[in-house]
């Protein structure tokens, strides 16, 4: 009788032992499938957000020229068609790849980051924001996400020699150096005048290639770099591959940067606000000047500038005090172009600002949306990339998306997907 | 001893149920859990080359030419590190076969079987696609008489309003004839032959806007054009019932491209001393009792000298039908224009409209076509001035609805399939 006792008591601790052991194997398996779907799940909605957000201009379709919110979210060209992306919708988003924010007039602007000599600041009450773009995108609450537009090709540029000016060009892409590489550019040349700042352009009169390292010398013979200030804009293209890239030569302490004050007044033209920075009580005087691009970049600056770009009529004046601004208006049609701001304070001091009406038209990188979570909450963050085309620029644009439904990731690989 | 050994057999059981059952419930490798859509990015780096024709550019080419070269580094540069390419380009050959031209890639390796592969379709750019319309078999006549002036035509003349009319319209009709003088209208409305054209069943288009000319003579006339009992000085408003009623008896279609059909008459000879009060000589106003008398002429019925009355509804909205049209026969005028002279008479005067181009804003229709029961129809775009040609254009393809046929014309190996496929690094 004890015996048959002993052998039940083991019978049923060895079962009970098993069937944990084989709940527990199951479950592992059901867990993994279950987050697998999830996961799968995560990188066709990325996908398809991608499309959605690529393929469509929203609502209404100008939504990027006009300072009204969008109804519906998309950031493609409405004047184009498949992936191509407008400059001017992006110009409109609360960037996270920001500067310090800019005061003017007690209204905030958000600092777009450029390389030094080119300005983007846009009124905080003008951007769409992230959570208002999820809304419209019927993903608030759901799913997370960030887009990064970036261009393909990197440009940079440095002043080899200032007497007479020399500037080597270096063009890399997915860090490789890029030989071959058709280089057109023009070389925005400041003196001062008897009042207010003279200004030439200098176009390219043939393209300059970049030798087996990616790097070019572009000779300026009639330019001394120490009796003026220039901004060299070059724009690339190797077989379908393009890119634009500037470069502005340091300028005094006090400069003129530009803030965006309106998209649009109504009268299709867009408010641009000229202010000191630092602010001081100096007397600037300034020369603003559109250069609007034709449909391709590269196609203008193939037709040397002189004939595709049109140069709107100078507007010339006086900005001092400090927190005071002056305002000048530019078309907000639907063509992309570069603000050129030339300025003095003395018979010695001038400088150049540049500012990109549309975000491609100076190469700028945009990143838009939430922060990507860290890899040490274990979310399980999916990325999707389409190759797009922002004012004849060739960009790189990716997603990451993630989901806020709470699951983590637990599959074999780990931590973020690819 | 016997519970213990069942056990055990019960957890053999098990662990075969979980072997079986893990052996087939196989689960996908991780990678293919979540990777990027290859398929898309390659559809996307194909396109973004092509954009600006460097593809057509170098696909050509021979195999040793340096762009080759190029177009991979480029390739290398535009994609992210850790994405496997291969580049193929294949002539596509007329009886339907595919021959491998040239090839590259970034891996000696293979792609592994969860590669993705995108392509696109090259044609060399001496390639031409055109469409043949199927032609309408009516005559069309354009007024581009030099003997009178257009009026809310603002910014064009008539003359290169025909001219433009002509060559949009002309590959569609069996004939295309200016009519270069009021002369020349006086003898079509006649039904005299121009150049041994089809007069019946001809589609006449004015280019004149809210004015139409006028023949001396016979036309001018007292009773057939000059109305000497009508008050406030608007004579010629008889003019436009006689043109109705021309329009009946030859089954013509009338197109009226802008503002209120028939205001003015214009001859620079037969009214030289008279201005339509807006300062341009030549014309004379028929105010709105031209229209009316038009419609009068049209029904066949006795002519009053009656005012009509057209319509503002405002911004009006191209109809699904014109939209589907629009694309058809490739003209996009635009979707949304403003209508200040929109008329009211479908069902009315014994006419139907039966092409209908902006969506009717209560009765009020802004451009249509109205076909009548006894012979004759009227276009009419009530839109305000400048005027569209295309929009007139338009109602006059979707009235008569050509049919197109597709036609390529291409030379041999004029076409290459270029293919990218794409597969991650360690992919399996």
């Amino acid at each position: 009788m004890p015996g048959a006792t002993i052998d039940h008591l083991v019978a049923v601790v060895i079962f009970l032992v098993a069937i944990l052991l084989f709940v527990n194997l199951f479950s592992q398996n059901l867990q993994s499938a279950i987050l697998y779907q999830r996961n799968s799940q995560l990188a066709t909605e990325a996908s398809d957000l991608l499309d959605s957000i690529s393929l469509s201009p929203g609502n209404p379709q100008n939504w990027g020229t006009t300072n009204s919110t969008p109804t519906f979210f998309g950031l493609q060209d409405p004047t184009q068609e498949g992936y191509i992306i407008s400059s001017f919708s992006l110009m409109r988003l609360n960037a996270s790849s920001t500067g310090t924010p800019r005061n003017c007039g007690n209204i905030w602007y958000s600092n777009i980051t450029m390389i030094p000599g080119g300005y983007l600041f846009v009124p905080f009450n003008r951007v769409v924001n992230y959570t208002t773009s999820t809304q419209k995108l019927g993903v608030n609450g759901s799913y997370g996400f960030q887009l990064a537009l970036i261009p393909i090709l990197n440009i940079s540029m440095s002043q080899t020699n200032p007497s007479p000016l020399q500037i080597r060009v270096t063009v890399t892409g997915s860090g490789l150096p890029l030989a071959g590489a058709s280089l057109n550019y023009y070389l925005i040349n400041s003196t001062n005048g008897s009042k207010y700042p003279k200004f030439q352009i200098l176009p390219s009169t043939s393209a300059a290639y970049t030798n087996s390292v990616g790097s070019a010398l572009l000779n300026f013979s009639s330019v001394k770099a120490t009796n003026c200030a220039y901004a060299l804009i070059v724009y690339a293209n190797l077989k379908g591959l393009f890119g634009v890239g500037y470069f502005v030569s340091p300028s005094m302490t006090n400069k003129i940067t530009p803030v965006i004050g309106s998209f649009n007044d109504g009268e299709g033209n867009a408010t641009i606000l000229l202010t000191q920075f630092p602010p001081s009580n100096a007397k600037i005087s300034f020369n603003a000047t559109l250069l609007v691009l034709g449909s391709s970049v590269s196609s203008v600056v193939q037709m040397s500038v002189h004939n595709a770009t049109v140069s709107l009529p100078t507007v010339t004046g006086l900005v001092s005090g400090t927190n005071q601004y002056t305002p000048i208006q530019i078309p907000s049609k639907n063509q992309a172009g570069i603000l050129i701001i030339t300025y003095n304070s003395t018979a010695t001091n001038a400088g150049i600002s540049l500012m990109p009406w549309g975000i491609g038209s100076l190469g700028a990188t945009l990143v838009y949306g939430a922060a990507i979570p860290s890899s040490s909450n274990k979310n399980w963050i999916t990325t999707d990339v389409r190759q797009v085309m922002i004012a004849g620029e060739s960009y790189e644009f990716k997603i990451a998306l993630w989901s806020l439904a709470g699951y983590q990731a637990q599959g074999p690989s780990g931590g973020t997907g690819v | 001893m016997m519970r213990t050994v069942e056990v055990i057999l019960v957890i053999g059981i098990l662990a075969s149920a979980f072997a079986i059952g893990s052996f087939f419930a196989v689960l996908p490798s991780p990678r293919q859990i979540s990777s990027m859509n290859l398929q898309e990015l390659a559809l996307t780096t194909l396109q973004m080359f092509d954009q600006n024709n460097e593809l057509n550019q170098i696909v050509f080419k021979s195999n040793l030419d340096a762009s080759w070269g190029y177009l991979q580094a480029a390739l290398a540069a535009s994609l992210p590190s850790n994405i496997l390419y291969n580049f193929t380009v294949y002539n596509m050959t007329s009886n339907g076969q595919y021959k491998l031209l040239n090839s590259f890639s970034n891996t000696k390796t293979g792609l592994g079987t969860s590669s993705e592969t995108a392509s696109i379709i090259v044609p060399s750019s001496n390639v031409t696609f055109s469409f043949i319309p199927k032609k309408i078999p009516r005559t069309l006549y354009i007024l581009n008489c030099s003997d009178a002036n257009g009026w809310w035509i603002t910014g064009y003349t008539a003359q290169t309003l025909a001219s433009n009319l002509q060559s949009m319209l002309s590959p569609y009709f069996n004939c295309t004839v200016m009519v270069q003088s009021t002369a020349q209208l006086g003898k079509i409305l006649n039904g005299t032959s121009l150049q041994g054209e089809t007069v019946k069943n001809a589609t006449v288009i004015n280019t004149f806007g809210e004015v139409v000319p006028i023949p001396a003579g016979y036309y001018s006339s007292n009773g057939i054009g000059y109305d000497t009992n009508s008050k406030d000085g608007y004579h010629y408003a008889e003019y436009s019932y006689t043109l109705g009623k021309q329009v009946r008896q030859w089954n013509w279609t009338w197109v009226s491209i802008v503002g209120w059909p028939f205001y003015y008459v214009s001859n620079t000879a037969l009214l030289s001393g008279k201005q339509n009060t807006w300062g341009i000589y030549g014309m004379n106003m028929t105010s709105t009792y031209g229209l009316e008398a038009f419609l009068e002429g049209l029904n066949n019925q006795g002519y009053s000298y009656t005012t009509s009355t057209t319509y503002s509804p405002g911004i009006v909205n191209l109809s699904p039908s014109a939209l589907y049209y629009c694309n058809y026969y490739g003209i996009h005028p635009s979707t949304s224009q403003t209508s200040t002279r929109a008329l009211s008479i479908n069902n009315t005067f014994g006419l139907r409209a039966t092409s209908i181009v902006f969506n009717p804003v209560g009765q009020e229709i802004a451009a249509a076509t109205y076909k009548h029961t006894g012979g004759g129809a009227f276009t009419a775009i009530g839109l305000t001035r400048i005027p569209d040609i295309r929009v007139a254009a338009l109602a006059l393809l979707m009235y008569y609805q050509p049919a197109l046929s597709p036609s390529m014309s291409t030379s041999s190996s004029s076409t290459r399939l270029v293919t990218l496929q794409l597969g991650l690094q360690g992919g399996g």
